[in-house]
């Protein structure tokens, strides 16, 4: 499930990505807490592009980036360290890459993220069951790289991100979630001293602009719990930035907008107890100051127990899906 | 259990809000930050030095003002006093923001103006490019296109007048020595360190008058945002304190007048022809193909789709400041494609692609200058800044410093550009697959280095100014230079030779400023 995650982390960076600009990773924004002792390791490849961004509200192709492609792999884990709460890391490393031009892509570790997640609320409503999840974490630059590069992995800036979760599982193996995160934002730093957003500024710091973003999932399980399929419509929107000019380069305190639509797929039948495969994709409907992009990844994850917790009656599940 | 849940999440929260806050809270400086200061000088004589393109400070008359006894005086001293115990937040932010040393803030204002103009223009639907049209500003390209050398002649025009302009200022003071209204009413508390400094004419109202005007004549779709700042830079020495009425109108005249002399000179400069069209540039290709030859490709935009006319083919006929003819000052030719030398210069080049350090791309970066900045002769104004401040420089000194500088900088801009279009040499990117940029390339041919040239004269001139610093300001000049190489914009040579170039227009510019009377 963690993979799920970054995958989902990730794409969400990729398909925001302008000259490579990137929304901070969304997490933990399923239903799922494993118990305590249980951890989950994953590995995630994701690939987007786009050969078509919104300049302002303007959708324009650019002959001197053609089509721009992000690979991303990420790495991370989530542990169950008690009842009801569980803890997130993960690491992307990420490289673009224009197919135009005479720019280079960039590459390098972008943005390192720690989450708590935590079930608050668990009970029967109607035929089905509800759950209120929370979680709440930070994404702060692991690597010393260039937020104004052209083709840049990452926004250079540190995000909270808090987020509340609505999960409801109804009768034959149907389930809806939404949920929605704040997105806090410490500012980025450039390597210039001087710089025009809509004023002119005297500083390498940048007041970067607060978000939101949200998702609305409807999905399905087996009986056997062995394959999920689910349908996302996301959406992303800072509050303030500004837009792209005609033919100037992206920044990273513009405003952005996105909304996608997505289909996401899991295997737990892989004939090895705690392996599971994790498909996903997405494609921008709408944006502003972000690339059309399509992305598509895969990744897997082994799930196992750590440690055993004191309520021996708490056995590991080795599907953890939505229960 | 869900007692410490809760716990946790709350501490989380708090924990993470405080790290992030703690950082956005602070408001990010707009201008340079300066308290205004006690003036290392007041440069008693000033009014005599030699001017840029006046040919002294008495060119206009200025009729001498009401004594300080009569009642015209008086009325306007009651009118400073009304305002001087009881500013509002707004006057008391205007006061502060302006300091005592405008000239500071409209470089600044020329530099804001410069970024957001400095756009190229984007591609038509049909693949071909328009150009900003000066007689229809509004119509997108919109008019100018603040490029590096439409830019470095707005700062040098911008800084020769307001140098001007109060040169015939400290003349008038001088000649008529009204001391100013808290001098000579001592209720009135100015908002600055007190000093000596007659106040008739006002300094600030004629450099409020000759920067707005030609920044207005300059960004003509800026006319309002401009009328605003100058407005407001002339009521807020009424509010410090500072000036009378009748300070400021005289500072006006004065303003308006040298505003008069320089635009006569900008609309015979030659800059309305710098930007040709097909045409016309078709003859520097040809040129260029007589030079070299049919070795290899003169220089080509490597845009797509490709933009078929370089940024200004003609600023190299631009009316220089103090070099005379830029043809005199082209430096020889850089080594044809293909030779020995030129394979060295791309060795290290596509050595750089992969094995740039960290550091040398943060010098890329900083000194990167480009599209939405306020280019590199921006940048030599901000550094400029910060050693007038540090060495008090009045605003008459600060204006000097400010008026040879770019001058000089123009003069380079205007020799590197004859060299550029003389030799067409291609940039590194073109005909070399792989070797890849770390931002776009500029819309002009590569040798020589327009940062280095401009970056070297501005140190060569700033070296003159403030003789201590001389040898950090020549580092500074080599770091933009050497930065336009680690982003593999440029050729060793290029660079190497703009320097050179810089240098010497630099100490032409020097040569003339040690003759000016300031000494």
């Amino acid at each position: 499930m963690i993979l799920k995650r970054l995958l989902k982390s990730t794409t969400l960076l990729l398909v925001t990505i302008v000259f490579g600009l990137q929304l901070n990773a969304q997490t933990a924004s399923d239903a799922v807490i494993m118990k305590p002792g249980e951890i989950c390791f994953g590995v995630s490849y994701t690939n987007a592009s786009w050969s078509e961004y919104w300049e302002g509200d303007s959708l324009r192709d650019n002959g001197n980036i053609g089509t721009l492609t992000t690979h991303a792999i990420t790495g991370g884990f989530m542990l169950g360290i008690m009842d009801r709460v569980n803890i997130l890391a993960m690491l992307p490393y990420i490289a673009t890459s224009p197919s135009a031009g005479v720019v280079a892509g960039d590459k390098g570790i972008q943005d390192a993220g720690f989450f708590l997640k935590a079930l608050i609320l668990e009970n029967k409503l109607g035929l089905g069951n509800i759950k209120l999840l929370a979680s709440a974490g930070l994404i702060i630059p692991a690597s010393d790289y260039v937020p104004e590069h052209p083709f840049a992995i990452g926004l250079g800036c540190p995000d909270g991100i808090f987020r509340g979760i609505v999960h409801y599982d109804a009768e034959m193996g149907i389930y809806g979630r939404v949920d929605a995160a704040y997105h806090l934002r410490g500012n980025a730093f450039l390597d210039r001293s001087y710089y025009y957003t809509t004023s002119g500024y005297y500083t390498d710091e940048v007041d970067m602009p607060n978000a939101i973003d949200y998702n609305v999932t409807i999905g399905y399980i087996t009986n056997n719990k062995k394959f999920k399929a689910e349908g996302v419509l996301s959406g992303l929107n800072t509050f303030g930035g500004f837009d792209i000019r005609r033919q100037d380069g992206a920044f990273p305190s513009n405003d952005m907008e996105a909304m996608r639509v997505g289909l996401n797929a899991d295997c737990y039948d892989l004939g090895i107890k705690g392996l599971a495969l994790h498909l996903s994709s997405n494609y921008t409907l709408t944006g502003r100051n972000v690339g059309k992009s399509i992305m598509i990844g895969g990744g897997v994850s082994y799930q196992f127990g750590l440690w055993n917790p004191r309520d021996k009656a708490a056995k590991s599940t080795t599907t953890p899906q939505a229960k | 259990m869900k007692r410490t849940t809760t716990k946790i999440f709350t501490g989380m929260l708090a924990a993470s809000g405080m790290l992030l806050t703690q950082s956005c809270e602070k408001d990010l400086p707009q201008s340079t930050g300066f308290e205004s200061y006690t003036y290392a000088s007041l440069d008693e004589d000033g009014g005599t030095w030699d001017p840029i393109l006046l040919t002294s400070g008495a060119d206009t008359a200025i009729a001498m003002p009401a004594d300080v006894t009569s009642d015209a005086y008086l009325a306007e001293i009651d009118e400073v006093k009304s305002y001087n115990d009881a500013l509002t937040a707004d006057e008391q932010e205007a006061v502060d923001y302006w300091g005592n040393n405008t000239v500071i803030r409209w470089m600044e204002i020329a530099q804001e103006l410069v970024a957001k103009y400095n756009l190229a223009p984007s591609p038509n639907e049909d693949g071909s490019y328009s150009g900003p049209n000066a007689a229809n500003p509004s119509v997108y390209p919109y008019f100018p296109f603040a490029h590096p050398p439409y830019a470095v002649r707005a700062y040098a025009y911008l800084a020769a007048a307001q140098y001007d302009a109060l040169i015939t200022t400290w003349n008038y003071k001088y000649t008529y020595n009204r001391q100013a209204p808290y001098k000579v009413d001592a209720s009135i508390k100015p908002s600055y360190p007190d000093n000596n400094l007659p106040s008739f004419p006002s300094e600030d109202a004629a450099i409020a008058e000759v920067s707005s005007e030609m920044l207005k004549f300059l960004f003509p779709l800026e006319v309002d945002y401009i009328n605003g700042l100058a407005a407001d830079c002339r009521s807020s020495r009424k509010w410090a304190g500072m000036n009378v009425e009748s300070d400021l109108v005289a500072g006006d005249d004065i303003g308006g007048y040298v505003f008069r002399q320089y635009k006569a000179r900008a609309a015979n400069d030659s800059m309305k022809y710098a930007q040709v069209d097909a045409a016309t540039y078709a003859a520097y290709e040809t040129n260029a193909d007589a030079l070299w030859g049919s070795q290899w490709s003169h220089w080509e935009n490597l845009e797509v789709p490709q933009r078929p006319v370089g940024i200004a083919p003609q600023y190299g006929k631009v009316k220089t400041w103090w070099i005379g003819d830029p043809e005199s000052l082209r430096p020889g030719p850089p080594p044809a494609v293909g030779s020995p030398a030129y394979e060295t210069a791309k060795n290290e080049l596509m050595d750089l692609v992969d094995n740039a350090t960290r550091e040398q791309e943060e010098m890329a970066y900083f000194w990167a200058d480009g599209f939405g900045t306020y280019t590199p002769a921006g940048h030599w104004g901000r550094i400029a800044m910060d050693y007038m401040i540090s060495y008090r420089q009045n605003p008459l000194r600060t204006a000097r410093t400010f008026a040879y500088m770019n001058t000089a900088m123009m003069d380079a801009g205007i020799c590197c550009w004859d060299t550029k279009y003389y030799y067409m040499y291609p940039r590194p990117s073109q005909d070399n697959e792989g070797l890849v940029c770390l931002f776009g390339l500029p819309n002009f041919p590569s040798y020589t280095s327009g940062h280095s040239t401009f970056s070297a004269a501005a140190a060569t001139v700033l070296g003159y100014v403030f003789p201590a610093e001389a040898s950090l300001f020549d580092s500074y000049a080599k770091d933009a230079s050497e930065s336009r190489i680690y982003s593999r914009i440029h050729w060793r040579f290029d660079c190497e030779t703009g320097v050179e170039a810089g240098n010497n227009i630099g100490d032409i510019a020097v040569s003339v400023a040690v003759t000016d009377g300031a000494d």
